[in-house]
């Protein structure tokens, strides 16, 4: 059972937390761009745009609060589905969501390593973790209004 | 996991003073983030409408959206992360104000990044709204802390 505190609790995290991911979305697209061959310009690196290429401590700084970060939010949103009828996709969930989040981090290595093909790979990853985590939160959203607070 | 198990919290020693640690720290950071901002952008209204809208009579630049949308994004992930642990050490006091209290903090804290935004981005208006909605979330999570820490200090 879940009473209403819990309820509002949730809730507003889940709103929070879906607030947070439009700032990375919106992030991503200001900062970087929408397509491929701005992803590839962003890290490589453009002389005509004058735009510079990206380096590995750059980078680094980046990934390593990201690791953190990123971890703990699965690790929340994740442990919350358990308690809801939609736990039977935890598995494939928790499955996209790493992988699409490993490959997104490191990706931009491998654009730095002249690897422009990644590109396309941190444009999928990214679009995918998104997707993933907005359904994750939507399915707690979802649950939570399905119960009857006590 | 104790800690999302057990009733009252305070018969468990170790998980007690865990709890006074953390929310005497927690209480710390709230001050020192009010602190941070106001040594960042100013403590009058018309510092922070310069710091983050720019002056151009005294030569002062905007807050770029990239600048902002970077702010929100580190401010809001620490918010979530911040308000979901007071919300659950606040959960075991015993008072029907718990729910509202904790709905009108977790909002104030959404209507003064959503205020922020729509003071760079919209109108120049919404800057006070945003000041006074930060103070006030600050205000309110401390305030959450105290009744908790109070309620750990107190023998069960």
């Amino acid at each position: 059972m879940i009473d209403n505190y819990q309820k509002t609790l949730i809730t507003l995290f889940a709103i929070m937390l879906l607030t947070l991911l439009a700032t990375s979305i919106a992030l991503f697209i200001i900062k970087i761009g929408i397509e491929p061959v701005d992803i590839a310009q962003y890290y490589i690196g453009n002389k005509e745009s004058f735009i510079v290429k990206k380096s590995f401590e750059g980078l680094f700084e980046t990934t390593a609060p990201h690791l953190f970060a990123i971890t703990i939010m699965i690790f929340i949103v994740i442990h919350l589905l358990l308690f809801t009828n939609y736990k039977k996709y935890i598995p494939y969930l928790l499955t996209g969501l790493l992988i699409s989040f490993m490959a997104d981090m490191t990706s931009g290595y491998f654009l730095i390593a002249n690897l422009s093909i990644f590109a396309i790979v941190k444009w999928v990853s990214f679009l995918i973790f998104q997707a993933l985590f907005i359904i994750a939160i939507l399915f707690i959203i979802s649950d939570i209004m399905r119960h009857k607070a006590i | 996991m104790k800690f999302t198990v057990s009733k009252d919290l305070r018969k468990n020693r170790v998980m007690r003073n865990l709890l006074i640690a953390f929310s005497t720290i927690m209480l710390l950071f709230l001050t020192l983030d009010v602190t941070n901002k106001i040594l960042k952008f100013g403590s009058t209204i018309s510092d922070i409408k310069n710091s983050w809208l720019g002056n151009e009579d005294e030569f002062i630049e905007p807050l770029s959206a990239i600048s902002a949308l970077e702010m929100v994004h580190l401010d809001l992930f620490i918010a979530i992360l911040l308000l979901l642990l007071i919300g659950s050490i606040f959960m075991r006091i015993d008072t029907k104000l718990k729910t509202p209290f904790l709905a009108i903090t977790m909002l104030l804290s959404i209507i003064s990044f959503a205020s922020f935004f729509a003071s760079i981005f919209f109108s120049e208006a919404f800057v006070i709204i945003s000041v006074i909605s930060f103070l006030a979330w600050h205000i309110s999570a401390a305030s959450m802390l105290l009744v908790s820490l109070s309620w750990l200090i107190k023998k069960p």
